[in-house]
């Protein structure tokens, strides 16, 4: 898959399955801006990704996604770099805070919406632009298994999740007619620092339900990320890709 | 070029009709061609060739090639 001179830019980019999606679409010759709340870190990416590929750009953009208001900023950003094109947007950045309802807090509620669905509604109206003027656009929302099936303590996550999918399916009807393709992921139990926070006994109780019995990487979501974005899936739209190891059939 | 036929122009381009069939008119949704999805690409096609960016609330609005023009000159683009 051949990804030279295509601009991508993905939300949550600096860690877990984040920076896997930039390592991967980086590996196939994209120009990519990366966009993060840490700021030192993404820059430091942007060094390493730059002395590994000097011909591809590469650009770090600071934006706090809980933060609606500033998400504007991130295409003012691309506008004073000069970037006036956009073909494919990864809506990667997401916020897990496990609590029981009764005890959820509504300020954790709300950075749950806000960076894992209402960042996603924003980040795609403000990529429009990009891509009605090319009538060409691949947008690719990241769900959860959570959104889907639901688990004890994350109730919120899990609606914020399936609105992902539902939002998802809804603009991938808007826009099949102007040739812009609109797919979701919902990963299943995948070895990131989010996932990190369980006790072992835990981990074993969620792999003994997992077909494969082991936990996905982050590389394993990418692969799959980079399929929707590439050619090879061009008649798809409206999508959901589990990549979960058979953990819901 | 000015810009009513810069207008008309954009007009007829983003909604895959001739030219002269556009007037001001021409209301949103009075003609199969002009519905909310030519709608989205219209208003993008607006913002490219006059140089703005139309606020939501703009982009409700604009109900007629008229109100269009009516519009734009908020932004400065007169006619």
């Amino acid at each position: 898959m051949d990804f030279s001179g295509k601009y991508v830019l993905v939300t949550g980019a600096s860690q877990g399955i984040g920076l896997a999606i930039v390592k991967k679409f980086a590996e196939h010759g994209s120009n990519i801006i990366l966009v993060s709340r840490n700021i030192d870190v993404l820059n430091n990416l942007r060094e390493e990704l730059k002395s590994k590929y000097p011909t591809q750009d590469f650009y770090s953009i600071s934006c706090d996604l809980n933060i609606l208001e500033n998400i504007s900023s991130i295409f003012a950003e691309m506008k004073k770099y000069n970037i006036t094109t956009l073909d494919v947007l990864v809506n990667n950045a997401g916020v897990m805070i496990d609590s029981m309802l009764q005890q959820q807090k509504l300020v954790d509620m709300t950075v749950m919406f806000n960076t894992n669905i209402m960042s996603t509604i924003l980040m795609c109206q403000a990529s429009l632009r990009f891509f009605l003027k090319k009538r060409k656009g691949n947008i690719i929302n990241l769900s959860s298994i959570i959104g889907e099936n639901g688990a004890i303590g994350q109730s919120v996550y899990s609606a914020s999740k399936a609105a992902v999918l539902g939002f998802t399916k809804s603009l991938s009807k808007e826009l099949a007619r102007l040739n812009i393709n609109v797919n979701s992921i919902s990963p299943g139990y995948i070895e990131t620092s989010m996932t990190q926070k369980y006790d072992q006994e835990s981990k074993d109780s969620i792999i003994n339900n997992i077909g494969f019995r082991r936990a996905g990487t982050a590389e394993e979501v990418a692969e799959a990320v980079l399929f929707l974005a590439s050619e090879k899936s061009s008649y798809l739209t409206g999508h959901n890709i589990q990549v979960n190891g058979g953990m819901i059939i | 070029m000015n810009n009513q036929e810069l207008l008309y122009k954009t007009f007829a381009e983003a909604l895959q009709v001739d030219v002269l069939s556009i007037s001001d008119d021409l209301r949103y949704q009075s003609i199969t061609e002009w519905d909310s999805i030519a709608h989205m690409v219209l208003i993008n096609e607006i913002e490219i060739n006059f140089n703005v960016i139309i606020e939501t609330d703009d982009v409700i609005d604009m109900s007629s090639v008229a109100k269009a023009k009516q519009i734009l000159s908020k932004y400065n683009i007169n006619f």
